[in-house]
């Protein structure tokens, strides 16, 4: 990819970030006043507030949501009858004044007296369902602190035994404008995104502000789960659970009750549909039970929620004063207008009001208060270990939507010891960069050489560089989502970074350095030097065929004319011979390409990070499998190359070994991460690298080509041919004045030791080379045209099996194209350039 | 010898081995989320919670950035001469009891505060007391190279504290000014650890106290198995400091002790060696001349001025 193609890439990728950037300030039509409208909401705000501090007896008082109760609702009234009751009744947990049904309502009762008799339930009303009271389930006290995040499953009740009306819930008449038009805003651009010109907004149809069939898309509406069952995540935070002398309520009248924030996410089990909800609550300390409502403009949950305490009494004292105490930390005046239309925006939602209870402990009260002081404020005090956050059962009730979801037991831990765990496990992934770092440089000590270079794979090192390059990003991008843990995971991606950007980058840039000069070398090349005949006859047979098997042009050999004995070669008129580039430009390549890759690949995986479940288990299994596929490129040069050994086996094993580390905790352990466990992978990539592993081991063994038959295979070129006299007659610039015999007394002239002197192209020294007398000995075995050939066979192996002729046959080289030079001349030379000194023609690397 | 310090840190191991480990000790309980237990305060952590651990480990590491980097540059521009005026092993040694006799005194000092006066002091961490019981021994073996003296008779005719108004600057001013920032650095406690290390300095250095280096000689044969390793080129005859330098009797009186000379037997320690020194001074240390060298700009003068 050329530099200008990249930058426009860049560029788009960045208008498109600055694109996505909403509009703060959102322009209204005329007929929305935001001044009137915000008066109107302040008024609300503060008859919302007096209410909270009404009396048990006058019921849930002027608020959103809570006009009707569930009775009107089977009743078919609608909230614009509302006072519908005298102000002077007396509101009793019944469905008759309360938004509860009483089957639900006894359901809340009996989780809140799961673990000791807390609610009564008012004995004159008409209940279908049987109290129960539970014994505790532990001996200590309930927690005080319940920040932390749960997790669990729920079931949507079929409801076989009641019916459940939904409850008309309208939105404000001084809301309706506004919530018209961001309504009809919003599926406008839903419309344009699906390029839908046929958009109606029904704005005509009076029941749109209601909120039973506001829109087309019910079952697409926020928290209308429709699924039978699936999982749920509850995250908490408790406000101010250590009392303490900013609130300005007498502690008496909190008694232990703190306020909560609650939010959940439901999925179904494929995670394709997910729902998002948010509440505010109260926790009663004392007795482990929550509940919790949501807001909107049309629900305004928050004020209702000492009355949705079930019962008149010490809880609803506290609730009340408590949320009293929360509402006015805001002043009326300091409300802005993007609040209103963050509610406005939320009341297309299912509302819902939850309960739930908190399982006790085994520790006492004061032995918890300790664990929260450190906790919040640590300095190494003694104390006891942290218990798990348990919510043994709830329900989330929905009135508009008549949803019933029962929770089964969820289990979590506090945030801090969450991130504690996660903590340590940076650590000790931390240390495991670290030691890969270790192998590293011990490796790259190992092999500082050309030659040992050139037998490693490059995209070994890359795939293994790309894998450190993710873990860097992945930590760095983490950075911003764990505040506390901003220094571990800095640490951790510093720790990746240097081990992709620093150590094995440069490595890359040496092997790829090393190896510059096979680039233009197709493979077949790398497999069989061709000599100068087999190109011609190659040649001859692509023109015949049509076909071109190598394709490369630098690979094609010069044809030579065999019999004319001539020096000069004919300079291959198509071959474009580029100059070897030098180190910091490859450098700077491989960094610019290695740098995009990774931006690529961290909005690939933020992208992946919203896919349904079974998609991105599939991306993780592909991009896993990739990562671990490290050995395979070296296995394809190690064939390639004919070379036994590469890497040093202390590399291989503990580079496989602390890679496998962390895929094989977070596939087979509980984790922080959240990852599910996955044996039948983690099996599945043991296997693989070790059957990686074992392919290396076997052709250290057993030799680089052994699983490929003789037959498929192109010859290896040998460097180190013997020589024969007939070899120098036919195929060689050959002087006879330049054969020298041995001077050996024999009489038979094909009995001697012959040497040719010849001078080396390259050092410009003189090259004795041995040569075999052919005849007789030749005659013997099955060369048919071994006078023209140097290809190595078995019977020239078996000629020159002798130990002097093995060594003198080292101390030279003879290329395909038939020219000789010392062996330390031509290593030195093909560490640059892989082309015959002498012609030019290609040479097979060795 | 010569009165300057050799650039960097040649020949100085455990001037090396401080200054990495005033910056990497803080990183590490940073990273390892230990910071917590470097707080230190007789009441809670010893009356009601009997952590006497935190005595043994509140010295190890300094919580604030701006202690670490005045550690470091003391370490690095003023103490590192103690090292090669007393011998590595020896400063290793003083290191240990210093870091002892400080443990003791923070653990009296805290104790009587919270008994008698009924303060609960709160001692900050970081090796407040070692650093100034080198300060002591910095002010005694380390002689002044030059002083400055900054004229203001003519500057202005306001002359408050008589007819000559003369400042002295030495060579050990900005050494002063660390250490005076590290001495208020941290308040009343700080002053007070620092006075203690600056105490214990004193007794350490006069022989007051029960045990010197040369008690700890059990340590030897482990720390020259640890260097063994490093080369070192003696440049200073231990011998002679001692006989020449007459102020260093007390720190460098045990030959045996310096490392340099030591940490390579096969070492001819002769006199000749301070000879062959000074003649290669006129050289540099690649061997040319130093004709070759450009000369000093005045900005480098000046910062070679101030850095010695």
């Amino acid at each position: 990819m050329d530099s200008q193609l990249r930058f426009f890439f860049f560029m788009l990728l960045f208008l498109w970030i600055m694109s996505s950037n909403p509009n703060p300030e959102e322009k209204y039509p005329s007929y929305i006043d935001k001044p009137e409208i915000l008066k109107h909401y302040k008024e609300s705000m503060n008859i919302s507030r007096n209410a909270l501090l009404s009396d048990y007896n006058e019921g849930y008082g002027n608020i959103s949501g809570f006009h009707l109760s569930y009775q009107d609702a089977v009743d078919n009234k609608t909230s614009k009858l509302y006072p519908i009751y005298e102000l002077n009744h007396h509101f009793i947990e019944d469905e008759k004044y309360s938004i509860l049904p009483n089957f639900i309502s006894r359901q809340a009762a009996n989780i809140w007296n799961s673990e000791d008799h807390i609610v009564d339930l008012p004995s004159n009303r008409n209940d279908s369902e049987e109290a129960h009271d539970g014994v505790k389930y532990n001996t200590g006290a309930y927690p005080l602190n319940i920040t932390g995040f749960l997790k669990g499953n729920f079931k949507k009740s079929k409801l076989e035994n009641h019916s459940l009306a939904p409850i008309n819930i309208t939105i404000p008449h001084y809301l309706r404008k506004l919530y018209e038009y961001r309504f009809s805003e919003s599926q406008r651009k839903r419309n344009e995104q699906n390029n839908n010109d046929g958009f109606d907004d029904g704005n005509d149809d009076d029941s749109f502000y209601t909120a039973e069939y506001p829109f087309d898309d019910e079952v697409t509406r926020v928290g209308n789960f429709t699924e039978d069952n699936g999982s749920i995540r509850i995250s908490i935070f408790n406000a101010n659970p250590i009392e303490d002398e900013s609130t300005n309520v007498s502690k008496h009248k909190i008694n232990g009750t703190t306020p909560l924030s609650f939010s959940i996410k439901l999925n179904n089990a494929a995670e394709t549909d997910e729902h998002r909800l948010s509440f505010s609550g109260v926790y009663h300390q004392k007795t482990g039970n929550l509940v919790v409502a949501s807001n909107s403009a049309k629900f305004n949950g928050f004020y209702a929620l000492p009355h949705l305490q079930l019962q008149d009494g010490a809880d609803y004292e506290a609730a009340k004063w408590i949320l009293f105490n929360e509402a006015n930390k805001t002043d009326i005046d300091d409300i802005k207008f993007q609040e209103i239309e963050s509610l406005v925006d939320s009341s297309n939602e299912c509302e819902y009001i939850g309960y739930f209870h908190m399982e006790s402990t085994n520790l006492t009260r004061e032995e918890l208060q300790k664990i929260d002081y450190e906790l919040i404020n640590p300095v190494g005090r003694p104390h006891k270990n942290v218990p798990d956050l348990k919510l043994t059962k709830g329900l989330l009730y929905s009135p508009n939507c008549a949803i019933l979801l029962e929770v089964g037991e969820s289990v979590g831990l506090r945030d801090q010891i969450y991130e504690d765990g996660l903590r340590n496990v940076i650590l000790v992934g931390s240390i495991v960069i670290f030691l890969q770092i270790l192998v590293l440089i011990r490796q790259m000590s190992h092999t500082n050489t050309p030659s040992t270079l050139s037998k490693l794979s490059f995209w070994t090192i890359a795939i293994i560089n790309m894998a450190d390059g993710s873990l860097s990003v992945v930590s760095l991008l983490c950075t911003m989502f764990f505040s506390d843990l901003y220094i571990q995971f800095v640490v951790c991606a510093f720790l990746a970074f240097s081990c992709s950007a620093i150590y094995e980058m440069k490595y890359g840039i040496q092997i790829y350095c090393t190896q510059i000069n096979e680039r233009t070398t197709s493979w077949r090349t790398m497999l069989q030097g061709i000599t100068l005949d087999d190109a011609a006859t190659a040649n001859n047979n692509e023109t015949i065929n049509n076909g071109a098997e190598i394709g490369n042009p630098e690979a094609t050999a010069v044809p030579a004319d065999t019999n004319n004995n001539t020096n000069t070669p004919v300079p291959p008129p198509q071959t474009q011979f580029t100059g070897p580039a030098d180190e910091q430009s490859i450098g700077a390549e491989l960094y610019t390409r290695h740098f995009f890759s990774m931006l690529v690949f961290l909005f690939v995986l933020l992208n992946v990070i919203t896919w349904p479940k079974r998609g991105r288990q599939i991306f993780e299994y592909i991009i896993l499998t990739i990562f671990n596929s490290y050995w395979i490129p070296q296995i394809y040069r190690n064939t390639l190359r004919g070379s036994r050994s590469s890497f040093t086996w202390e590399f291989v094993l503990c580079t496989s070994f602390l890679r496998l580390i962390p895929i094989i905790y977070i596939e087979s352990f509980a984790n922080p991460f959240e990852h599910h466990t996955d044996m039948k992978f983690v099996l599945f990539l043991v296997i693989w690298l070790l059957l990686q592993i074992g392919l290396l081991f076997a052709q250290e063994i057993l030799g680089p080509r052994f699983f490929l038959q003789d037959k498929y295979l192109p010859k290896v070129y040998d460097y180190h041919p013997v020589i024969t006299k007939g070899d120098l007659e036919s195929g060689f610039n050959f002087d006879r004045e330049e054969l020298i015999s041995d001077g050996s007394s024999s009489s038979n002239e094909d009995s001697r030791t012959l040497t040719y002197v010849t001078d080396c192209a390259i050092c410009m020294q003189k090259l004795s080379v041995p040569i075999l007398n052919n005849s007789d000995n030749l005659d013997n075995g099955n060369l048919e045209n071994s006078s023209s050939s140097l290809l190595p066979n078995s019977t020239k192996t078996a000629i020159s099996k002798n130990a002097s002729n093995l060594i003198a046959r080292r101390k030279y080289m003879v290329t395909p194209c038939n020219h000789i030079f010392h062996t330390e001349c031509l290593e030195q030379w093909m560490v640059y350039k892989l082309q015959c000194p002498v012609c030019r023609n290609s040479l097979p690397p060795c | 010898m010569t009165s300057a310090l050799p650039p960097g840190f040649k020949q100085l191991p455990i001037a090396v081995w401080s200054s990495v480990a005033v910056i990497a000790t803080p990183l590490c309980v940073s990273i390892l989320n230990g910071k917590p237990y470097f707080m230190l305060a007789y009441d809670p952590f010893i009356s009601k919670w009997s952590q006497y651990w935190r005595f043994l480990i509140i010295q190890l590491q300094f919580q604030n950035q701006s202690e670490i980097a005045l550690a470091c540059v003391l370490i690095m521009m003023k103490l590192k001469g103690l090292e090669r005026v007393l011998g590595s092993l020896k400063i290793f040694k003083i290191i240990i009891l210093l870091y002892i006799y400080n443990l003791i005194a923070i653990f009296l000092i805290s104790f009587t505060f919270y008994k008698v006066f009924e303060w609960d002091l709160f001692i900050p961490s970081g090796p407040f007391g070692i650093l100034f019981g080198f300060y002591f021994a910095y002010n005694k073996f380390i002689p002044n190279i030059y002083v400055a003296r900054l004229d203001f008779s003519n500057f202005a005719n306001f002359r408050p504290f008589g007819e000559t108004m003369c400042v002295d600057i030495n060579d050990k001013f900005l050494g002063y000014l660390g250490f005076l920032l590290l001495l208020i650095d941290e308040g009343i406690p700080s002053f007070i650890l620092c006075s203690i290390g600056y105490f214990m300095g004193y007794l350490y250095f006069h022989e007051l106290l029960p045990f010197t280096d040369s008690s700890l000689n059990f340590i030897d044969p482990l720390y020259h198995k640890l260097t063994k390793e490093q080369t070192s080129i003696p440049i200073v005859n231990s011998s002679n400091v001692t006989n020449n330098g007459s102020s260093l009797s007390t720190g460098a009186r045990d030959a045996n002790t310096n490392t340099n000379a030591r940490s390579n037997p096969n070492q001819p320690i002769t006199g000749d060696v301070d000879e062959e020194y000074e003649e290669d001074d006129d050289y540099d240390r690649e061997g040319g001349s130093r004709e070759d060298t450009p000369a000093r700009t005045l900005g480098q003068q000046v910062f070679d001025t101030f850095n010695r």
